[in-house]
């Protein structure tokens, strides 16, 4: 019964199956005409062939030898009818004839020859033996000149021949027979061979559609819908499905690949999210930039006024240093938003790591985590995109928070960079549950994630793409004992320069002036020409300039730009890229049309440095780029400095 | 009965009365050793492709195998006892007849080199393995890879008579007589190269046979001188014929013949007082000292009651040679054919009495020279084997 439930349920041979069945049965087909026609064809052609060579060896040397002897005797004859006495040559002659024809000069295949004929065979090699016999007594006889007894001789002897030729007649009758017997035989297996070789043929061609038609049904439709599928999602259509209508090998692919399109479609989907999260938060980001810049520069400007007192001044301090920290902080946010196009240069780890721990830290308190580690003063630079190291760094500092989440205090993340065998390394390290041997070895595939739907399970997988991209490997420590916490280690080459990359505290300072310069620390003789469309980062910075000494004229869009240039020629023309109406990188636009001279003058403010690209927007000199909030000492320091270059080169149309 | 599972037969198990499968294995087993044992013959056949008075080492060689522990399989040994005769489509007839022998494992046979060579294409054919003890023609090295030849070729028994004749006799000049058939004319051309070597001149060359009018040849041929010596590559009634035919006529008579020509006391009868002048080749003789010799000369005794002769122990090493590759690779034609070819390689030759066998390389030839005194054979000695 249950073979019988069994029989009913079963949807067929697999494809594999189908495969081995077609070309077995194709072979079977193929085996078994060869071998049919070898057989019946073949086995009574070799039976021909081989009889025939026997045969004929046989009766050739039966023949020869009876030419011998009737040559022997022949003369023999002559010498009994005459009257000479022979000479010993002639009777030597006689006996040499008669020795050879007397007995075989090699062993004959009897074996392939019928049993009747071969004894035919044999008795006529007999009697030639006999026949040779006796005429060696009738040389005696010649040699002995005994010419009557000869004579005599010659009944005997002519009686042997006589049985000698009947016994050779009946072998050729005989052979003829068999031979003739075997060409009868051949000739009917042809015929037959033939006929059956049309039937087979025909029974061929009569499956062949039928195969074609299986082979159409499992492999070609499949492959094809496959195939539709593939397409599909080669152009972008994640929402492709290919329909499974089996269950071989071709259904089963069909499924994985339905499966793949919808893990595919998932992640897109995240993917698209984080990147709508990512833009949005860009947008806030620089949104929030123009306040934060607003706070600050009322914090610098009230702290430059000699009268403030102390408590104010500690209370304005710490207002400015808050709003730097928030505005490092969006900086840091947007970099990792929006990694942008890789930008190569000789970097400092610990730099990144310092980066990549601030822009986690706000985690630290909340999840009672503490951060140690030891980062090497003496590090040596190493080449790589200081953003793509840094969101790096960022997803194993991520991974290890979320790690350490699952376990009871005291959680500590440890992060240590040093140099190991020349390569510059960085080991994150925590005290978490660890990674079970298992999910160890898929850890860095895409897709792998612990984190069920919260992870995109692409982030160990990019992020050592990123490193061995830069020449580096990332892994996971598996000298950790299980349930130890995890180790990850990320090195890369040393730079090939001798000396460690700058970090942020060696900056050198700005080049010395040029003469007939402003001096240090003043803005005086500068004009400035100021656009912004907010009130509150413009009014300040104003202040700022006017106390510098410099000479500012305000605008708060391009238009209004553009109408103040008419009648003021300013040294710099300060102006936001982002504005209603007319934008910086418009306002820059209209003045390289126009005025060329006096798009030299123009520095950007931006809140958002990675939108610079793209979005429709004109480009802009990136290193006339300044980001809010910018701190008034720095603006005051790139305005001189831009004035310095100005001045060095070619005037401007003023 | 409560039902219950257990194992039957190839292992399935399967639900069922628990008494009824211990029976059902004890038939199954039953059958498949009936079944297995089907296609294994219970018995070797050997054969013996000799007439029927040519067949009594068989019964010697079956006392032999009777004494043997009893081993696996059962050896007989079978002759053709309807064909009688030594023609070639006699011999032809009767290797037809034994081919068809059902579990015919090897033959022994046939009597002379030209019955040898007809029936050994018909072996070859059934994939027999034949043994052939006392042929000497060369053309039976072309006999095929199912023939084994035990005595040396035409050419070494033709060396041995030459040197013989012309170091021991001191021939000067030769007659020869030999029969026309394979084994006279290739022992005649053996012999005429081992005389042209030593420049012995040969005076005659003459062909006979049991009918020939031997006198009359025997005249003819003096016409050309008389010889030292006397040659016969021949058979028993030739050379007992040329002896009686020279005897008085040839000064200092003496008669050199091959192994085909010892037969007692047929010879001697036919050569009268001729014959203590002949010299006879043999492959063994029985005054042989050494103790497989001794053993086998008794029980031939004891078995048939009188001496053998001595061409019995080649066939009697053929046969037991065949018998032992029966029950050393059993009673298969392939089987026993890779024994025979493995003598002397792979497996260490066979101990015969008539010396180690081996095929692989020509075997030191048991050929030993001796003369008729008294109607007995009796070894020459001294004589070196070429």
């Amino acid at each position: 019964m249950t073979t019988l439930r069994r029989l009913l349920q079963w949807r067929g041979p697999s494809l594999r199956g189908l495969v081995f069945l077609l070309v077995g049965a194709a072979g079977a087909y193929a085996a078994i005409v060869t071998l049919y026609l070898t057989l019946s064809v073949g086995s009574a052609a070799f039976t021909l062939g081989e009889g025939t060579t026997a045969i004929v060896a046989l009766q050739d040397d039966l023949g020869h030898r009876q030419a011998l002897l009737n040559v022997a005797l022949d003369r023999c004859r002559e010498l009994l009818a005459g009257t000479r006495a022979p000479s010993d040559t002639e009777v030597d002659r006689i006996r040499g004839l008669i020795a050879r024809g007397s007995v075989r000069e090699r062993a004959e295949p009897y074996a392939s020859v019928p049993a009747e004929l071969r004894v035919a065979l044999a008795r006529a090699d007999e009697q030639l033996s006999r026949l040779g016999n006796a005429l060696s007594e009738m040389a005696a006889l010649i040699d002995l000149r005994r010419t009557a007894e000869g004579r005599r001789a010659l009944d005997r002897v002519d009686a042997l021949q006589e049985a000698v030729e009947t016994d050779l007649a009946r072998a050729s009758d005989l052979a003829r027979a068999d031979l003739m017997a075997r060409q009868e035989a051949l000739r009917r297996a042809t015929r037959h061979a033939v006929r059956d070789g049309i039937l087979l043929l025909a029974a061929g061609i009569i499956f062949l559609p039928l195969a074609l038609l299986v082979v159409r049904r499992r492999v070609w439709a499949p492959l094809a819908r496959l195939e539709e599928g593939l397409q599909h999602v080669s152009e972008g259509d994640l929402t492709a499905e290919v329909a499974v209508l089996s269950h071989d090998e071709l259904g089963r692919v069909a499924t994985h690949f339905n499966q793949m399109t919808r893990v595919l479609r998932d992640r897109a989907e995240e993917q698209g999210r984080f990147a709508a999260a990512g833009e949005l938060l860009a947008g806030v980001a620089h949104e929030v930039n123009n306040p934060l810049m607003a706070i600050a520069t009322h914090a610098e400007l009230r702290l430059g006024d000699g009268d403030l007192a102390d408590e104010a001044r500690v209370e304005m301090q710490s207002i400015l240093r808050q709003a730097r920290r928030a505005a490092k902080l969006l900086r840091g946010l947007l970099r990792f938003v929006r990694a942008g196009e890789k930008r190569a240069a000789h970097v400092n780890l610990n730099d990144v790591v310092r980066s990549a721990i601030d822009l986690v830290s706000y985690r630290f308190t909340v999840d009672e985590i503490s951060i140690e580690g030891r980062l090497d003063p003496s590090l040596p630079a190493v080449h790589g995109d200081a953003n793509r190291l840094e969101q790096v760094l960022v997803n194993l500092l991520s991974n290890a928070l979320d790690a350490l989440r699952g376990v009871q205090p005291p959680r500590r993340l440890v992060v240590d960079s040093f140099v190991d065998r020349g390569r510059v390394c960085v080991a994150v390290t925590d005290n978490g549950p660890g990674v079970a041997a298992e999910i160890a070895e898929r850890l860095f595939r895409p897709f792998a994630t612990t984190k069920g739907r919260r992870g995109t399970g692409l982030g160990l997988y990019i992020s050592r793409q990123l490193i061995r991209e830069a020449a580096g490997d990332l892994g996971l420590d598996e000298g950790q004992a299980p349930g130890r916490g995890a180790r990850f280690l990320l090195w890369l080459p040393a730079a090939p320069t001798l000396d460690a990359a700058p970090t942020a505290e060696d900056v050198p300072a700005a080049s010395a002036p040029v003469a007939s310069a402003p001096a240090d620390g003043s803005l005086a003789g500068i004009r400035i020409l100021l656009v912004d469309d907010e009130d509150m980062i413009r009014r300040p910075m104003v202040r700022f300039l006017s106390r510098r000494g410099a000479e500012v004229t305000e605008a708060s869009d391009g238009l209004q730009a553009l109408e103040r240039l008419a009648a003021f020629a300013p040294h710099v023309i300060l102006a936001d890229l982002r504005m209603p109406k007319m934008d910086g990188a418009e306002l820059y636009a209209r003045l390289q049309a126009e005025r060329p001279a006096m798009a030299e003058r123009v520095l950007f403010l931006s809140g958002d440095i990675t939108q610079l690209a793209g979005r429709g927007l004109a480009p802009v000199p990136r290193d006339r780029v300044l980001v809010k909030p910018v701190e008034l000492a720095e603006l005051e320091q790139r305005i001189q400095e831009f004035v310095r270059e100005s001045i060095r080169g070619s005037a401007g149309d003023g | 009965m409560r039902a219950s599972s257990s194992t039957f037969g190839w292992g399935k198990r399967v639900s069922g009365p628990e008494s009824l499968w211990r029976p059902g294995v004890y038939v199954q087993s039953l059958l498949i050793l009936l079944g297995g044992c089907k296609g294994e013959p219970r018995a070797a056949v050997i054969g013996y492709a000799f007439p029927l008075w040519g067949t009594t080492t068989v019964q010697v060689a079956r006392d032999e195998i009777a004494s043997w522990p009893a081993g696996r399989t059962a050896i007989r040994i079978v002759y053709d006892s309807i064909i009688q005769g030594d023609p070639p489509d006699i011999e032809v007839m009767r290797a037809q007849r034994l081919a068809q022998t059902p579990n015919l494992v090897g033959v022994v046979g046939h009597g002379g080199s030209r019955g040898s060579l007809a029936a050994a294409p018909i072996y070859a054919a059934a994939g027999i393995p034949q043994i052939i003890p006392t042929g000497t023609s060369r053309l039976l090295r072309q006999a095929g890879p199912w023939a084994f030849r035990l005595a040396p070729d035409d050419s070494t028994e033709g060396a041995l008579i030459g040197r013989f004749t012309a170091e021991r006799l001191g021939a000067r000049r030769v007659l020869l007589f030999f029969t026309n058939d394979e084994y006279g004319v290739g022992l005649r051309d053996g012999v005429l190269a081992e005389l042209a070597a030593r420049d012995v001149a040969v005076l005659d060359k003459v062909g006979v046979d049991p009918s020939s009018d031997i006198p009359t040849l025997f005249a003819a041929s003096l016409r050309r001188g008389i010889p030292d010596v006397i040659v016969v590559a021949g058979r028993h009634t030739e050379t007992g014929r040329v002896a009686r035919a020279a005897l008085g006529r040839v000064p200092r008579l003496r008669v050199v013949a091959g192994d085909g020509a010892l037969l007692l006391p047929v010879l001697a009868d036919l050569a009268g007082p001729a014959a203590d002048s002949i010299y006879v080749v043999a492959f063994w003789l029985p005054d042989a000292p050494d103790s497989m010799s001794r053993a086998f000369v008794e029980r031939y005794r004891r078995v048939t009651g009188h001496d053998p002769s001595p061409d019995d122990p080649m066939n009697h090493d053929a046969l037991m040679l065949l018998a032992h590759a029966v029950r050393e690779v059993g009673p298969h034609r392939a089987a026993v054919r890779a024994y025979l070819e493995s003598l002397g390689g792979t497996r260490p030759p066979y101990r015969g009495i008539t010396g180690d066998i081996t095929f692989l390389r020509a075997r030191k030839p048991p050929l030993v020279m001796a003369r008729l005194r008294g109607g007995r054979v009796v070894r020459v000695a001294g004589l070196p084997v070429p």
